[in-house]
């Protein structure tokens, strides 16, 4: 962690923060979705994989003290901030809607690593709202998997969408002289000279 | 030598289109108080940035011109070095906080924990600095509860409590009462007296006057004088400029407008009072005569 | 206390008088991680219900089971419920219970279901009990002591009073955008448009300040090169005690041997 960008390591516990607080006030509001991880993608898309890494890894650990069972899907947050540091360096950021467009790869690659995990191991029970589809669905003759999957993909669908929208909105209101002193500078700012 | 020394400096803040610094050339000596005042974005806080290295290693940017401490280049010393040598404090005291302490003692004693002090030393030492700060009732609260002005108080006595050569200071009074104030600049005095070089950017010019040793003005980055105090505060071509003047100076210059003459103008309570006093035997030798 | 007894306090090794709190934090981890773990891969529910068991005789002995409650109720009823009937309604079996709007409730599903919970259960009561008896600054300066580096411990305690910070300033921000008018309760859309400007202003805010807590860290000599003190201190680790950490380590290691030879028997 020592060769990191000093502000890198000042940002990763505000990522962090900012996955926890973003989650609780979702919850709050009483929102059909999460936007628990707009702290991973904004740090790995301005400071790279490594720390975006810390922050997701991080998150769970701090979530998995009230509810350990949100460790069984530790991957998926890490998968964010690898996505989210290419998206940042391919110029996804740049625009809304390839950025609202992105959050449905997102969740769908994310829907395909925690469904095994949600239908072999939980039995369905995802323990959010989904799991209500995934019960209705069941219950009217689907098998675990397919019930799992969709119920999983209507909401991750909707919450990433959101999710990657804040994310540009966030990522383009940081001011330069601030983005500047961030190791991915140059994926944001044209008139880099250094 | 000088301790610092700035020659002909130029900076310009990344993605900056004006230089926040313009030629600017001074040098500080080692044990004096360095006042800086001016108008507001006038260079202040970059100068702090520049003579604590953060100016070009932190900020980079365009830096041109010579800066040099103990005449080594600062383009070529080790942060992490320098900052066990020269203490820094600034205005916002929120940030000041390190939040990873759960008692206002241990966020004292946490720069001294990195700098390796042993444990006694530093329990005697926050006690000290606790009592020169009036902060004794706190000690044991949680830093992150605390109003603005304790937690100025906090981070200042944290800084001070590191006991470094040197100390920049940024507004560090800015949420305080007038009497925090005072507190404030009286403990910069004693650590003037102990013999360390400070330069504290402040508003309260009367302070200054009473404490400093030398002032900078500076005006939309350029130094517009650097002298003695009593030179500078006296300086009537500068109260234009955004300089505010010494109560003791507005009083002098009411006086003068009144035709009663001081053998010079009194930058400092004392000076003041001993000058009035003077004038007022002088008039009571009159008058029994 | 006055501050001299308080600042006395850290010059002895800091102790509770609680035998469990006092293990050291690392101890303390690796001990009931191996609870926990044993218990989903034994994957026996008598076993696992007996470990929910035996932790709440531990909070009992901790003198903290009204803090453990307190958060592991949630889980009970979460998991302990819902996950319990979702298993058993769900599961395939032979030996149909009982069957009704697609649920089917079989001995397979109930005993699939006791094992999944059971399992789940107890390493959740594994890591609550670890975090209701460990002080987070505790856990830090162990892992300090093992040579993990500062910066690590400054990430962990930082990343939690950010969340307290950023929490009551989300509340402070919320309370301020009500009463400028902007509803915070009513259909979807106008709750979604009530998240942005409280989350907007408090990212930027909290990123913006990383910029002056990097400058006042570094006025406390964070990245200063040599060896740090401290004013905290922990008991020594004493024979007993790490004796104690190996035989749940083994007893760890004799749970996975049992798993993998009952299974290369039934194959």
């Amino acid at each position: 962690m020592k060769k990191w960008n000093k502000l890198t390591i000042f940002l990763i516990p505000i990522g962090i923060a900012v996955n926890a607080v973003g989650g609780q006030l979702a919850l709050a509001l009483k929102l059909p979705v999460f936007l628990d991880c707009i702290g991973t993608f904004v740090t790995a898309a301005l400071c790279g994989i490594g720390p975006g890494l810390v922050v997701a890894v991080g998150t769970q650990l701090i979530n998995a003290i009230t509810t350990p069972t949100v460790l069984a899907y530790i991957e998926i947050g890490m998968l964010f901030a690898v996505e989210s540091f290419f998206f940042a360096k391919w110029g996804i950021f740049k625009s809304l809607w390839k950025s609202a467009l992105s959050g449905i790869g997102v969740a769908l690659v994310a829907v395909c690593l925690a469904v095994p995990t949600t239908a072999f191991f939980l039995g369905g029970f995802a323990g959010t709202g989904a799991t209500t589809i995934a019960a209705a669905l069941m219950a009217s003759g689907w098998d675990v998997l397919p019930a799992t999957f969709v119920s999983e993909a209507v909401s991750e669908g909707t919450d990433k969408i959101v999710c990657l929208i804040i994310i540009f909105f966030v990522l383009k209101a940081i001011p330069d002289r601030l983005k500047v002193k961030l190791p991915n500078a140059a994926f944001f700012i044209k008139e880099m000279e250094e | 030598m000088a301790y610092i020394e700035l020659k002909d400096v130029d900076y310009v803040y990344p993605l900056a289109k004006e230089p926040a610094l313009k030629q600017v050339t001074a040098s500080f000596e080692r044990g004096k108080f360095y006042g800086v005042i001016g108008e507001n974005a006038g260079g202040k806080t970059t100068l702090c940035n520049l003579l604590r290295g953060l100016i070009p290693h932190f900020y980079k940017g365009k830096l041109k011109g010579d800066v040099l401490i103990d005449g080594e280049d600062i383009r070529t010393l080790n942060m992490d070095v320098l900052s066990t040598q020269m203490g820094y404090i600034f205005q916002n005291p929120f940030t000041q906080i390190s939040g990873v302490k759960n008692t206002v003692f241990e966020e004292i004693a946490l720069g001294m924990e990195n700098l390796g002090i042993p444990k006694e030393e530093m329990i005697e030492k926050v006690f000290s600095i606790a009592e020169l700060l009036n902060i004794e009732h706190l000690l044991q609260n949680n830093p992150n509860a605390l109003s603005g002005g304790q937690r100025q108080k906090v981070a200042f006595a944290s800084v001070i409590a590191m006991d470094t050569d040197t100390f920049v200071i940024d507004e560090p009074t800015s949420q305080l009462d007038p009497d925090g104030t005072a507190g404030i600049f009286e403990i910069i005095h004693k650590l003037k007296e102990q013999g360390k070089t400070i330069v504290l950017v402040e508003h309260k010019i009367d302070l200054l006057a009473e404490y400093a040793d030398e002032v900078l003005v500076l005006k939309k980055g350029e130094l517009l004088a650097k002298g003695r105090t009593s030179e500078v505060l006296s300086d009537f071509t500068l109260t234009g400029q955004g300089v505010m003047i010494p109560h003791t100076v507005s009083f002098y210059q009411e006086f003068s407008a009144r035709g009663h003459v001081f053998s010079k103008v009194p930058i400092t309570k004392s000076e003041c009072v001993s000058q009035l006093a003077g004038m007022i035997q002088g008039k009571k030798g009159e008058e029994s005569v | 206390m006055d501050n001299r007894t308080f600042a006395n306090q850290f010059l002895e090794p800091k102790r509770t008088g609680n035998f469990i709190k006092d293990l050291n934090p690392l101890s303390k981890l690796n001990i009931f991680l191996a609870f926990g773990l044993s218990a989903l891969i034994l994957g026996d529910y008598r076993y696992g219900f007996g470990m929910v068991v035996f932790l709440l005789a531990v909070a009992v002995l901790a003198g903290c089971l009204r803090s453990y409650l307190k958060v592991y109720w949630k889980i009970l009823l979460f998991f302990g419920v819902f996950l319990f009937g979702m298993k058993a309604a769900f599961s395939p079996g032979e030996q149909i219970l009982w069957q009704k709007w697609g649920i089917h409730i079989s001995v397979e599903s109930l005993h699939s279901a006791l094992v999944l919970t059971s399992g789940v259960l107890a390493f959740c009561a594994a890591v609550i009990m670890f975090v209701q008896t460990t002080e987070w600054s505790d856990l830090t300066y162990a892992l300090e002591q093992k040579g993990v580096s500062h910066v690590t411990s400054f990430v962990i305690l930082s990343a939690f009073q950010s969340i307290s910070d950023l929490g009551v300033n989300a509340k402070v921000i919320m309370e301020s955008q009500k009463a400028r008018g902007i509803e915070t309760e009513g259909n979807v859309i106008r709750r979604i448009k009530a998240y942005i400007p409280v989350m907007g202003p408090l990212v930027l805010n909290a990123i913006s300040s990383v910029e002056e807590k990097s400058i006042a860290m570094d006025a406390r000599a964070f990245s200063a090169a040599g060896t740090h003190t401290y004013l905290l201190e922990l008991p020594k680790v004493k024979g007993g005690e790490k004796a104690l950490v190996a035989v749940v380590d083994i007893l760890l290691v004799l749970s996975v041997v049992w798993r993998v030879a009952g299974w290369l028997i039934l194959n």
